[in-house]
C-alpha cells in the first residue's frame, strides 16, 4: 500500500509562543498532537524569511541551490529593479514533483513561489497571489469553479492584497487592527474549507498546506499574542485584540484536528513551520545608516518621510532616489535584509576578488556591527553575512551581497528615516531561526523530543515517510530517530543516484548542463568560495 | 522561430489583456491606442500578472519593473497597448540566447 503523508505548515510557529496557548486551552488539539509526537524544534534558513524558507522545506535545499532568497528578485542579471518571484525562479524538485515522478499524486496549497502552478499531477492554490488574479492561478483550471460551485469557498479570499499586507510590518491605525484580525481569520477559513473539500473528492498521497495568518497576526499583534510582552495587560482593548487573536488559533487548532481526522491514522502527518517568532523593539533603518555612514546618497529630490518612521518604500522609489554615481550600498526590501553593492552606479558583476570589493565589504560589515541602540548603548546587528556564506549554490548571484541578521532576527526598514537607529513606539513581533517540526503516524516514537533539526531535514523525512527513495539534490537528512527502532530497520533509507533525478523542473533556462556547472564552479573556486 | 512581428505582438498582448480582463468583466474593443488603466482598468498590481504571462508566453524576462518605473515621470495613466507592444517587441531576444 502507498504510505501516505499530510503536511500541515504553521506558518511562523514556535513552540515558546504554542506551549502557553496550549497549556491555557486555546490549542487542545495540538497539544494532543505534539504529546504523541516525535518533535524537534526547527532551525530556519539564513534570513529566517518565509519564501526561501518554504521553498528549503519542500525541496530539502539551500536558497542558493533552489533560488528564491526573498519575496522579490532582481529582474534581470545586474539589475536593481526587483519584481515578485515566480514558480519560474525556483529550480529543481520540489516533494510535488518528487511524488509525481514515483507515480503518487500531490496537492500543495499557500505555498510561495508556485506561481504561475508548475505541472502536478494533483492540485495546486499558490500562496501570495493577489485575489484578482486567483482564478487563472488555480491548477488544473477547472479547480477555481469546483471549488466555487461544489464547496461554496470564497476562492477570491485566498488571494492577498498588497495594501493589507504591508500592515504587518508598517503598522496600522488602532481601529484598523479588528477588520485585519477578521480578514486573516476568515481566509484561514477558505483555506480549510478548499482543503477539506479536496481532501475529501481527490484525495491525493502528498497532501501539503500553509496556514499564513499567523505570521501575519504575530508581526503586528505579539503583545497580545504573548502577554509577556504587553504593556498594560488589563487594558480593554488589549484584552479584546487578545480575544480576536486567540480565536485565530483556536479556529486553527479545530482545522488542524479535522484534517488530521480525515487523513486517517495511517497517514503520516508532518506539522512543521518555516520560521519562529519573537519580540523586537528595535528598528534599524537601513539606508539611513548607510547615508550616514558615507555609503550611499540621496539624490537632491530623493525620498523623505515625515514625523513618522516608515519601513517599507516601494524599490523604484529607492533607486530613483539614489545618486547612483555617488552611492556605494543600498537596501532595496525590508524582508530579507539585503545589501546590494555598487560601482558606478551599477550593481557589481564581476571582480568579486577584487581588493576594492573585498574591502567595501569589511567596512560595512565593521560599521555596521557597531551600530548601536539610542537608548541603551546595545548593539542592533548580531552578523553580517557575505552571500557566500549563506547562498552557496548555482543561484548565489541572484542574492544581495550582504545579509544583516539583527540582534533580535528582526527585520531592517528601508526608507529614508531621521535616525539609523530608533527603539519602536510599540513592540511587535519579527521572525526568529527557531521553528517547530512534529510528525506522527505510523513507525513514529511517540513523545520523542529530539534536539535541533534543519529545516532542510523536513523534506527527506516526509519523502522516507512516504516509502520514497532521497534524491541526491536533496542537502537534508531524513530524522530518522523520530521512528521506532523496529519500523527503522523494516523500512532503511534509500538514497537515489545522482542523475537519476531531472535537475529542474521549471525549463525556465536554469537547468545547468555539466558545461555550466563546472564553469561555475571553477569561478567559486577563483573567487575563493570553493575549497 | 522567426522573431515576432510587431503585429503579432499586439495580436499576443490583446489575447493575454483579453484573459486578465476576463475577471472584470472587460469586454470592448482593444485597440492600438487603448489606455491600459484608464479603458482596461488595470490596476498596477496587475502589472506583474499581465508581465508574468508575458514572460511565459515568449519564454523570456522582460524589465518591465524598470520600464514601469520610468513610465511614473510620465504619466501611467496614458500609457497604451501601443507601448507595451513597443517594449515588448524592443526586448525580444534571439530564441537561441533566451534564458
Ligand atoms: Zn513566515
Amino acid at each position: 500500500m502507498n504510505r501516505q503523508c499530510l503536511l500541515l505548515g504553521l506558518d511562523g510557529a514556535s513552540f515558546d509562543y504554542l506551549e502557553p496557548l496550549i497549556r491555557e486551552g486555546v490549542m487542545p488539539f495540538l497539544g494532543r498532537f505534539f504529546a504523541s509526537a516525535a518533535r524537534a524544534p526547527l532551525q530556519s534558513v539564513v534570513p529566517p524569511l518565509t519564501p526561501p524558507a518554504w521553498t528549503s522545506l519542500v525541496t530539502g535545499r539551500s536558497p542558493g541551490r533552489h533560488g528564491i532568497f526573498d519575496f522579490a528578485a532582481p529582474e534581470g542579471p545586474g539589475s536593481l529593479f526587483q519584481r515578485m518571484i515566480s514558480s519560474r525562479d525556483l529550480s529543481g524538485e520540489t516533494l510535488w514533483s518528487i511524488a509525481n515522478r514515483h507515480g503518487r499524486r500531490a496537492t500543495a496549497l499557500n505555498f510561495p513561489a508556485m506561481h504561475p502552478p508548475p505541472a502536478v499531477d494533483g492540485c495546486v492554490i499558490p500562496g501570495w497571489v493577489p485575489g484578482r488574479w486567483i482564478r487563472r492561478a488555480v491548477r488544473p483550471a477547472e479547480l477555481f469553479d469546483r471549488l466555487k460551485k461544489e464547496a461554496d469557498v470564497q476562492v477570491e479570499a485566498l488571494g492577498y492584497w498588497p495594501d493589507q499586507e504591508s500592515k504587518a510590518i508598517e503598522g496600522c491605525r488602532r481601529e484598523e487592527y479588528e477588520p485585519w484580525i477578521r480578514l486573516h481569520i476568515e481566509r484561514e477559513r477558505e483555506w480549510f474549507r478548499a482543503l477539506r473539500y479536496l481532501m475529501t473528492a481527490d484525495p491525493t498521497d502528498l497532501t501539503a498546506i500553509v496556514f499564513d495568518g499567523a505570521d501575519k497576526l504575530l508581526h503586528l499583534c505579539w503583545t497580545s499574542i504573548d502577554p509577556r510582552s504587553a504593556p498594560e495587560p488589563s487594558e480593554a482593548p488589549f484584552v479584546h485584540l487578545r480575544g480576536l487573536c486567540l480565536q485565530y488559533f483556536r479556529e486553527l487548532d479545530s482545522f488542524l484536528e479535522a484534517l488530521v481526522g480525515l487523513a486517517g491514522p495511517e497517514t503520516t502527518v508532518v506539522m512543521a513551520s518555516d520560521h519562529g517568532f519573537g519580540p523586537t523593539d528595535t528598528l534599524l533603518s537601513l539606508n539611513t545608516w548607510l547615508a550616514e555612514n558615507g555609503f550611499l546618497v540621496w539624490a537632491s529630490d530623493g525620498p523623505h518621510n515625515g514625523e513618522a518612521e516608515r519601513v517599507h518604500y516601494a524599490t523604484h522609489e529607492i533607486i530613483r532616489g539614489l545618486d547612483r554615481a555617488r552611492t556605494q550600498a543600498v537596501a532595496l526590501m525590508p524582508s530579507a535584509n539585503g545589501i546590494w553593492l555598487l560601482k558606478d552606479g551599477e550593481r557589481w558583476r564581476e571582480g568579486f576578488d577584487s581588493d576594492e570589493y573585498r574591502s567595501l565589504r569589511v567596512r560595512l560589515v565593521e560599521g555596521l556591527l557597531d551600530a548601536r541602540r539610542p537608548d541603551t548603548g546595545e548593539r542592533v546587528v548580531r552578523r553580517v553575512w557575505t552571500r557566500e556564506e549563506i547562498f552557496a549554490g548555482p543561484f548565489f548571484e541572484r542574492a544581495p551581497d550582504l545579509t544583516v541578521e539583527l540582534v533580535d532576527s528582526g527585520h531592517v526598514s528601508v526608507a529614508r528615516n531621521s535616525r539609523a537607529v530608533t527603539v519602536r513606539a510599540q513592540v511587535m513581533g519579527c521572525h526568529r531561526p527557531l521553528g517547530v517540526f512534529a510528525i506522527g503516524g505510523p513507525g513514529v516514537r511517540g513523545g520523542a523530543q529530539l534536539g535541533v533539526r534543519s529545516i532542510l531535514d523536513v523534506a527527506p523525512t516526509i519523502l522516507h515517510a512516504m516509502g520514497l527513495p532521497i534524491p541526491a539534490a536533496v542537502e537534508g537528512h531524513v530524522v530518522e530517530e523520530a521512528f521506532e527502532r523496529d519500523w527503522r530497520q523494516a523500512h532503511p533509507v534509500v538514497h537515489e543516484r545522482a542523475g537519476a533525478a531531472p535537475d529542474a523542473e521549471n525549463g525556465s533556462g536554469e537547468e545547468m548542463d555539466a558545461q555550466s556547472r563546472e564553469q561555475i564552479a571553477r569561478r567559486l573556486k577563483a573567487l575563493g568560495y570553493m575549497g | 522561430m522567426d522573431q515576432p512581428t510587431k503585429e503579432q505582438v499586439f495580436n499576443d498582448l490583446v489575447k493575454i489583456i483579453r484573459d486578465l480582463a476576463e475577471d472584470w468583466e472587460f469586454s470592448g474593443e482593444i485597440t492600438p491606442d487603448t489606455t491600459m488603466l484608464g479603458d482596461l482598468s488595470f490596476e498596477s498590481i496587475d502589472a506583474v500578472a499581465l508581465a508574468s504571462a508575458i514572460e511565459e508566453l515568449y519564454g523570456q524576462s522582460f524589465p518591465f519593473a524598470e520600464y514601469f518605473s520610468q513610465l511614473e515621470e510620465r504619466k501611467i495613466e496614458d500609457l497604451r497597448v501601443q507601448d507595451v507592444v513597443d517594449f515588448i517587441h524592443g526586448h525580444l531576444q534571439p530564441a537561441e540566447t533566451k534564458g
